[in-house]
């Protein structure tokens, strides 16, 4: 992901190329899986 | 709106930097050739087949969200050889399905974010969130949400919760052929959610002559067809995602519009 062109062609196909260290990574993949989880147990939400 | 944070997890071990890469790399995609994560898979493929030197190659295996494959790679040897593109919907699919445990796979990195829009049809109305939020409540609504594919539905319903949180309940439409939701948001009231990319890109690359890119064929066990078809939208608390327009209100509906009639506006994106 540290490419240009990588970066370059991402671009192009519409999205935005996102980098962040593993660290905050984790951490924002820890956040949202505790915030769904809130909102799965509020909503009462199965699978079907 | 940004729902769409890609990432790329692999089976949760150290890798042993000295025999590694000694193999060909698999990268698995958990869905359908040509949708966004694919086709940054396969962007990112090509160049780590230059910067290993071993082949990258790209592996579909579609089913349940993303979890078919992702369950491959949790069960894949922890070697790192074996990796996985994953879009925001992994917050959401794992913990709704026992099968598979978020702290089996590593985060590794992020990829991109891809801004996913709102659509409806311009007899709808709607010109800001806000409208759709004020015709979703009044008391006679029923909601619809309408995505391109089935296995989308955990990113929006993911990017969409935030938004829409203590909301009546709307009653989920979905169509699964492509351009279907796009019948549906028209016609039943709805709004429909869309990714802003992809497959139509591929489509105009193809259609200006481009490569068709070679592709692993999709692999989908029989066991794990059904075995989780994620949230059920309608018990999610969630009503604005359109309102079913009832007898009278959407004429070109009651007249059975053709189903070529699915121009669609977009809404503004909320602030």
């Amino acid at each position: 992901m540290q490419s240009a062109e990588v970066s370059e062609r991402i671009r192009k196909l519409g999205a935005d190329p996102l980098t962040m260290s593993v660290a905050e990574f984790e951490a924002m993949i820890g956040k949202e899986l505790q915030d769904n989880a809130r909102l799965i147990k509020a909503a009462g939400i199965t699978p079907n | 709106m940004r729902v769409f944070a890609l990432l790329f997890a692999f089976a949760f071990s150290a890798v042993n930097a000295q025999t590694f890469p000694s193999k060909t790399v698999r990268l698995v995609s958990g869905v359908t050739p040509g949708s966004a994560s694919d086709t940054m898979a396969r962007i990112l493929a090509e160049k780590m087949t230059v910067t290993l030197g071993v082949p990258v190659i790209v592996e579909n295996r579609l089913g349940a969200g993303g979890l078919v494959g992702a369950k491959y790679v949790a069960a894949a040897e922890p070697d790192g050889h074996t990796i996985m593109m994953y879009a925001s919907a992994f917050t959401v699919s794992t913990l709704l399905n026992p099968g598979l445990d978020p702290k089996e796979l590593q985060p590794v990195a992020t990829v991109a974010t891809v801004p996913t829009v709102l659509v409806t049809s311009p007899e709808k109305g709607y010109r800001t969130i806000g409208d759709f939020r004020r015709r979703g409540e009044s008391p006679a609504g029923q909601a619809g949400l309408h995505h391109r594919r089935r296995r989308q539905r955990h990113a929006h319903a993911s990017g969409a919760l935030p938004l829409f949180r203590g909301r009546r309940v709307p009653e989920r439409s979905h169509e699964r052929r492509l351009g279907g939701a796009h019948r549906g948001a028209h016609g039943k009231g709805g709004v429909l959610f869309r990714a802003h990319f992809p497959g139509a890109e591929a489509h105009r690359s193809r259609q200006a002559g481009g490569a068709r890119p070679r592709l692993a064929p999709p692999q989908r066990p029989d066991a794990e067809r059904g075995h989780h078809r994620g949230a059920r939208l309608s018990q999610l608390g969630l009503q604005l995602l359109g309102r079913r327009a009832g007898r009278g209100e959407n004429p070109a509906r009651d007249r059975r519009a053709p189903a070529t009639a699915r121009s669609t506006a977009s809404c503004s994106p909320p602030r």
